[in-house]
């Protein structure tokens, strides 16, 4: 193991205490799967309906946990960026090893996953019968393995940080050269981006309108692409007030007011509560999920003032657009 | 009444204690003057580097130094911060007048 | 309403929480782990905030002649070979050595300074008030000295006068004319400035010599070009640029975070103690508590609450209090003892003035270290009492 700074040994920690809860709930899930029976009157039923609540518990902790520990992880990658040769932010150690922009999504995506188990739980328990337990289960160990898969790969990221080796910073990445996130976003040439999702926030916004809930579910997730996939080509550019300059880290940084922390948790979570409305689809009820849209579209309305904040004050300040 | 008279001067005492963390923080961050007046001697100076440890010039000015400075001195380990503390201090010093 | 439930189990949380003996000694445990962590980075944060403002302040570039490993003086003919490079500011020759002092057996800074050089004049002027650089002219044997060597000269009865020894062993008396701020003792703790021509005597110098040469340029983005002439002209020299010394600054925190992980290790291996503790179950009072608890009509997620408040407020409030401890340590009371950790054995001991350098990053790190371990631990245990039934507890 390759330690580098004092924050590593924290989130190694927290990996730890991941790893030790997800072992604890993959042996319940593994006797649910098994044993989880509601007609049965025996002791092993009393005892795993009352195991329900601890998982249950656990899982509430586990994100809970993992929304600060996201964020640890992204400041302290963006603060390793000096000890990288020519990385200026947290894309140049990402892309230092191979696992950086996988990790990245892995944890975006398990929290997704944490948060969608957490609101079948609380269905669930409602539920006479508790219809749903199997299936919580079987998602779980899924998640459980996702999170253990994020762990690997994060280790494997710190081993493979090195001091000498030389990166290519964010303006590179972003800027032609093809790259893993490059590759990953297709190309980032045109700002067609910006287009695409007004078009998708539109269509967002009338499917809210017209309650078709499930549609708006699907638009939200892709509402969350596109938002990323234009923030990089042409907000970012505005926020930094450097036509060159793409990156979706860098705004995390001091210099721009630490914005980026406050825009992706507006995106994180409107675009989960509003995924959430179509993937739970069957199991949410629909005061809730109209409840839930109504939060989602508030946030990703939000989202979108504040960046075309930028956009329009940077106009209204120099009298021009910014063309790169 | 669920909460009785101690724990209110329990909890009374907590949140003062809070405000007044809050408080400290505020009023020390708006603390400049100090960091004017070492720029000035800095500059009249002209030296880097902290006089924390003077014991040796390779970790005095250790940014005007070079690597081979450690054998200036004598071919011995010499005092360096967080290794000394190995050593007993008061055999090691002794005819150490260089 | 809901609110207000929740409200009540908090009080009520409370209530149990000073009921036990137990609580205040965890309490104790985690402030003082957290004050000795937060008290440690507050003043490293310190220092390198110190390190990285006042860097500015430095000369662009120092020119040292190195001859086979080892410094050497430099020839003042050097200084006529670079003048002509273009966009240098200023050239400045410098006489500095150090200075072992036998009697107390530690090292000054020996700092030779100029004060018809309008430079040093200026900044004398604007350092030290009412300084009357005429009389500095005048006279060749004055001394400023920096805090540290004060009060080591005012222990030792050097009160107007101190003798220093020359390389020939004859001795020089020099006239104490001023001090440096206490402000900036961290800098200038063990620096004594003198006039240049005491300097070169002291340092056996001859006149035609200077210890090294600094250059300030007018475009910083030039510097490192302007240092490449230098070095192509002059062939025995090497340059330390502002940056040099910067990135010199970085390796000595990343040298010192090896301490710091090392004293992560602790913190974190006292957590897992009082983690395996918890797991091996709660005491009996807590057994009875939630028997009595359960007994009355509470469902297990309520009890499980009633916990989680309890020690999600018991950590949190020796987290605050341990972090305010640490900045009224560090900060008000100027670190007494650890702040000696930092210092040499040999060195000039004084009050180091720390400014102020708590950021967001040092408490968030002591808060994820400490915080959720703690709750973590809390999960499985009580689990185990609260689904207990209530005749199992009383029997």
């Amino acid at each position: 193991m390759n330690f580098i700074a004092p924050e590593q040994v924290v989130i190694y920690f927290i990996d730890f205490l991941f790893l030790f809860y997800g072992l604890y709930a993959l042996k319940t899930a593994y006797q649910m799967i098994i044993h989880f029976d509601f007609h049965s009157s025996s002791a092993l039923q009393y005892s795993l309906e009352k195991k329900n609540i601890l998982v249950s518990n656990i899982i509430t902790f586990f994100i809970v946990l993992n929304i600060p520990a996201f964020f640890f992880f992204l400041y302290f990658i963006d603060s390793l960026a000096p000890t990288v040769p020519g990385a200026m932010c947290a894309v140049g150690v990402l892309n230092s090893t191979p696992y950086g922009g996988y990790l990245v999504i892995l944890k975006v995506i398990n929290l997704f996953l944490l948060g969608y188990w957490f609101l079948i739980n609380r269905f669930d328990l409602k539920t006479y019968g508790f219809i749903y337990t199997r299936m919580k289960y079987w998602f779980l160990i899924f998640i459980i393995v996702m999170l253990f898969f994020e762990i690997i790969l994060e280790v494997n990221l710190f081993d493979s940080i090195s001091p000498t080796k030389i990166v290519s910073c964010c303006g590179s990445v972003f800027g032609g050269e093809p790259k893993f996130f490059n590759n990953l976003f297709l190309d980032l040439k045109d700002s067609w981006s910006v287009l695409i999702f007004l078009l998708v926030f539109i269509a967002m916004l009338i499917s809210y309108i017209f309650k078709k809930l499930k549609f708006y579910g699907v638009l939200s997730i892709i509402f969350l692409v596109v938002a990323i996939y234009s923030l990089i080509d042409f907000f970012s550019t505005y926020i930094y007030e450097l036509p060159t300059h793409r990156c979706p880290f860098c705004i995390l940084q001091k210099e721009y007011h630490y914005i980026g922390y406050l825009l992706y948790f507006l995106l994180l979570t409107g675009s989960f509560m509003g995924s959430s409305v179509f993937v739970l689809n069957k199991i949410i009820d629909y005061p809730t999920g109209l409840k839930w849209s109504k939060i989602s579209i508030y946030l990703s309305t939000f989202y979108l003032l504040v960046v075309f904040f930028y956009v329009i004050s940077y106009y209204f300040r120099t009298g021009r657009w910014l063309s790169g | 009444m669920l909460i009785g008279r101690k724990e209110r001067l329990f909890l009374a005492l907590f949140l003062f204690l809070d405000i007044l963390f809050a408080a400290l923080l505020i009023t020390l961050h708006s603390d400049t003057i100090k960091i004017d007046r070492m720029k000035n001697d800095v500059k009249l100076v002209g030296l880097p580097d902290t006089a924390l440890v003077t014991e040796a010039r390779f970790v005095r000015h250790r940014s005007l130094t070079d690597v081979y400075s450690i054998f200036d001195f004598s071919p011995e380990a010499r005092e360096v911060f967080p290794f000394s503390f190995v050593y007993d201090i008061n055999n090691n010093t002794k005819g150490q007048h260089r | 309403m809901k609110i207000g439930k929740e409200f009540n189990i908090f009080l009520f949380s409370i209530k149990l929480l000073l009921k036990r003996k137990s609580s205040y000694y965890i309490f104790l445990i985690l402030m003082v782990l957290v004050f000795f962590i937060a008290s440690a980075s507050f003043i490293t944060a310190s220092i390198k905030k110190e390190l990285i403002l006042t860097h500015e302040e430095l000369p662009d570039i120092v020119i040292q002649r190195v001859i086979g490993g080892r410094q050497q003086y430099i020839p003042m003919d050097y200084i006529d070979k670079i003048v002509s490079i273009p966009g240098i500011k200023s050239i400045l020759p410098r006489v500095w050595g150090y200075y072992y002092f036998d009697y107390s057996g530690v090292n000054f800074s020996i700092v030779g300074i100029d004060p018809l050089e309008p430079f040093y004049k200026k900044s004398l002027e604007e350092n030290i008030k009412h300084i009357k650089t005429d009389d500095l002219i005048k006279r060749d044997d004055w001394m400023i000295l920096g805090n540290g060597v004060r009060r080591l000269f005012s222990e030792i009865g050097y009160v107007d006068y101190a003798y220093f020894k020359k390389p020939n062993g004859e001795y020089i008396k020099l006239r104490r004319f001023d001090y440096l701020t206490q402000e900036s003792a961290i800098f200038t703790n063990d620096i004594i400035l003198i006039s240049q021509n005491t300097a070169r005597k002291l340092l056996g110098m001859d006149d035609d010599y200077v210890s090294d040469i600094v250059v300030n340029v007018y475009n910083k983005n030039e510097v490192v070009t302007i240092a490449a002439k230098i070095r192509d002209i002059l062939k025995d020299a090497r340059t330390v640029t502002k940056k040099d010394v910067l990135n010199s600054y970085q390796n000595v925190f990343n040298y010192k975070l090896g301490f710091f992980i090392t004293l992560f290790g602790v913190l974190i291996f006292t957590m897992m103690v009082i983690v395996i503790d918890k797991l091996g179950g709660l005491s009996e009072t807590e057994k009875l508590e939630i028997g009595v608890l359960k007994a009355t009509g509470w469902t297990t997620s309520d009890v499980l609450r009633l916990k989680f408040y309890e020690s999600s407020f018991l950590v949190l409030q020796a987290f605050i209090i341990g972090v305010l401890l640490a900045v009224i340590y560090v900060y008000i009371l100027k670190a007494p003892i650890m702040m000696n950790i930092f210092s040499g054995y040999a060195s000039l001991k004084t009050e180091y003035q720390l400014i102020f350098a708590v950021d967001f990053k040092t408490l968030f790190l002591i808060f994820i270290a400490i915080v959720p371990f703690y709750i973590a631990a809390i999960i499985i245990p009580t689990y185990r009492i609260a689904t207990l039934d209530t005749y199992e507890v009383f029997k």
